[in-house]
């Protein structure tokens, strides 16, 4: 705990250190909002058949789609990205010459970006209540729990690609393709329903299309546990499934990069 | 006897080594196609570490010499366990290197390179980051930053940014963080390879009168500098192609060389070239111009040292110089080195 609060505070300073980029990333909420926000009066009621099942606003959808993926984002990248960083500027080597786990150092290093985009999300819901009308009135213990599962799941995706990056350096094939097929079949900016069947049966075996799904469901539709169980059931599979997958990669990972000698190379 | 040996020194190796293959080009994927690391067709690696069999005492200075690609950093990287040794044993205070957890709790490394601090952070945030992760509590960390901080000089400029630091002052954090969790062997990897005279005299002293008479921790120094090594160490190995080619104290390096005696020579007034006046001689003569025209200093390096030198004065003084001063030294210590870097 001592260890994870240490690397909130490094984060945070260095955040803080950036003090302009610190507040773009503000700007970019609201602008971004602003794009859907008029896209979605373009959009109109043409859509509303495959907008049904999420209370019909597509502003609404993609509001929750927006927000949300940032999740995605992060387990996907912090850890192959703190990886990476600490490996150029030279200070994986010197945290890894501590007692401190090479495990510990990257899920502590994803602490501060998990935070920033829980505020970036709270930033989205409230900016799109209050100056876009939205109303989120859901279910919301059933949106947490789907919440905590999609980041379980997606720490073991993010844990693999890190794995990838220790050993590979550059270009982990995981990253890629999670966010590749993730933006494509997901469901962040249009619902599944309006692919092809075969894609939709595709996006089925990704965790962020019943993330996203479930997500809007209960913030949107405020669906009931039971409604929304099968989601929760899928989540919670691929989270048993890839966790030990991740941890085992990664163990193999490290032991690699110490043979070849390569940890802190770059 | 292992056991007894191994818990008794701060490290000791037997036989360590370390290979490592190297990454193939691209094109022999297509042409050759994919080849298993260990099968009878795979690339043969390249040794870093040769069979290393290494042996210091708690307490004791061990500057380890070598030119570049000797193998000292790999040897170093070894016994910080950042990579698997290929075959050997070593252990450090007794802890085998493959209990990398325990191991890390009783060493401390510095290097040479700047770039392993948080440059846009203060010295005394990285200091305080570095401690929690060497296990210290924030309280312990904060306390213990400050007090290296007033150790290596650097209180006045704790909170500023690392990136405004001198090389020096870079330099002087490298160590305090080493120090965090009050190591007990702290390798040292070419600590002054960017310090000016005055920045690395006060390292040489803060390394003499802190770190081994005060605080009583053993000491791995690597370093190109012969001066260095000889003023710091109690013992030195000199590495050569991944092997610890020679060990002992500066005298008994010296010793090593046999009955090898030098002489300087101050010579004036010679207009012949000295090189051809030491043509045949069991000796090598090195001769530079000094002083006014004609002014010479000759340095004869020989075996049968006495008999060379009366051979060589003889021919100088019939070739109408004038020998004014003729001193007797021993070896440098970079004659040793040359020697075990040389030969093998």
């Amino acid at each position: 705990m001592v260890r994870a609060l240490a690397f909130l505070r490094r984060d945070l300073r260095l955040q803080l250190s950036y003090r302009f980029a610190f507040l773009l990333q503000f700007f970019g909420v609201f602008f971004n909002l602003l794009v859907f926000y008029f896209l979605s009066k373009l959009v109109g009621p043409a859509a509303t058949p495959y907008l049904e099942p999420y209370g019909g606003d597509y502003f609404a959808f993609v509001l929750i789609g927006l927000a949300f993926s940032g999740y995605f984002g992060v387990g996907l990248q912090s850890f192959a990205g703190t990886i990476r960083e600490a490996q150029t500027t030279g200070t994986l080597e010197a945290m890894l010459l501590t007692p401190t786990r090479l495990s510990t150092v990257v899920l502590s290093s994803s602490i501060y970006d998990y935070g920033f985009v829980t505020f970036q999300v709270l930033v989205y819901l409230v900016m799109g209540a209050l100056l876009f009308g939205v109303e989120i009135d859901g279910n919301l213990p059933a949106a947490l729990v789907i919440l905590v599962l999609t980041i379980v799941a997606m720490t073991a995706v993010g844990i693999i690609a890190a794995s990838f990056i220790m050993v590979l350096k550059r270009g982990d094939p995981v990253t890629w393709l999670f966010n590749s097929l993730g933006l494509l079949l997901g469901g962040v900016y249009y619902p599944v329903s309006l692919m092809p069947e075969w894609l939709q049966k595709l996006s089925w075996l990704l965790p962020i299309t019943y993330s996203l799904d479930g997500m809007r469901r209960a913030l949107l539709t405020n669906a009931s546990f039971a409604e929304l169980l099968p989601n929760i059931v899928a989540l919670l599979i691929f989270s048993l499934v890839l966790v030990p997958i991740s941890l085992a990669v990664f163990r193999r990972a490290v032991h690699r990069a110490k043979v070849d000698g390569s940890l802190a190379h770059f | 006897m292992y056991n007894r040996a191994m818990t008794e020194m701060a490290i000791w190796t037997e036989q360590l080594s370390k290979q490592f293959v190297l990454p193939r080009p691209l094109r022999t994927l297509f042409t050759q196609g994919v080849r298993r690391r260990n099968s009878p067709q795979a690339d043969a690696p390249v040794t870093a570490v040769d069979s290393v069999s290494l042996r210091v005492r708690p307490g004791e200075l061990y500057g380890l010499l070598g030119p570049n690609g000797a193998g000292k950093t790999t040897l170093i990287r070894l016994l910080c366990t950042m990579i698997v040794p290929s075959s050997g044993v070593g252990s450090i205070f007794g802890i085998d290197l493959s209990n990398s957890d325990q191991i890390r709790k009783v060493i401390g490394m510095t290097t040479g390179d700047e770039r392993s601090f948080y440059w846009r952070l203060s010295g005394r945030h990285n200091l305080e980051f570095f401690g929690v992760l060497y296990g210290l509590s924030e309280r312990q960390a904060a306390q213990r930053a400050s007090e290296l901080l007033e150790r290596v000089d650097l209180a006045s400029h704790a909170d500023r940014p690392f990136r405004t630091y001198s090389s020096g002052q870079k330099q002087r954090l490298s160590i305090a963080r080493a120090l965090l969790h009050h190591p007990r062997l702290l390798f040292l990897d070419e600590p002054t390879r960017s310090l000016d005279p005055t920045a690395t005299l006060r390292l040489h002293e803060f390394i003499e009168q802190d770190l081994l008479r005060d605080e009583g921790v053993t000491i791995l120094l690597t370093t190109h500098r012969l001066d260095e090594a000889e003023r710091l160490s109690q013992r030195i190995g000199i590495m050569h192609g991944g092997r610890l080619q020679a060990e002992g104290t500066p005298a008994e390096l010296r010793a090593r060389l046999g009955p090898t005696v030098n002489y300087r020579l101050h010579v004036a007034q010679l207009t012949s070239d000295p090189a051809s006046l030491a043509e045949g001689l069991p000796a090598v003569v090195r001769a530079q111009p000094s002083g006014p025209a004609g002014g010479w200093t000759l340095e004869l390096e020989a075996v049968d040292s006495e008999a060379a030198l009366a051979e060589l004065l003889k021919r100088i003084v019939t070739a109408g110089g004038q020998v004014r001063d003729v001193q007797r030294e021993q070896p440098s210590l970079e004659q040793v080195f040359q020697r075990f870097t040389q030969t093998s």
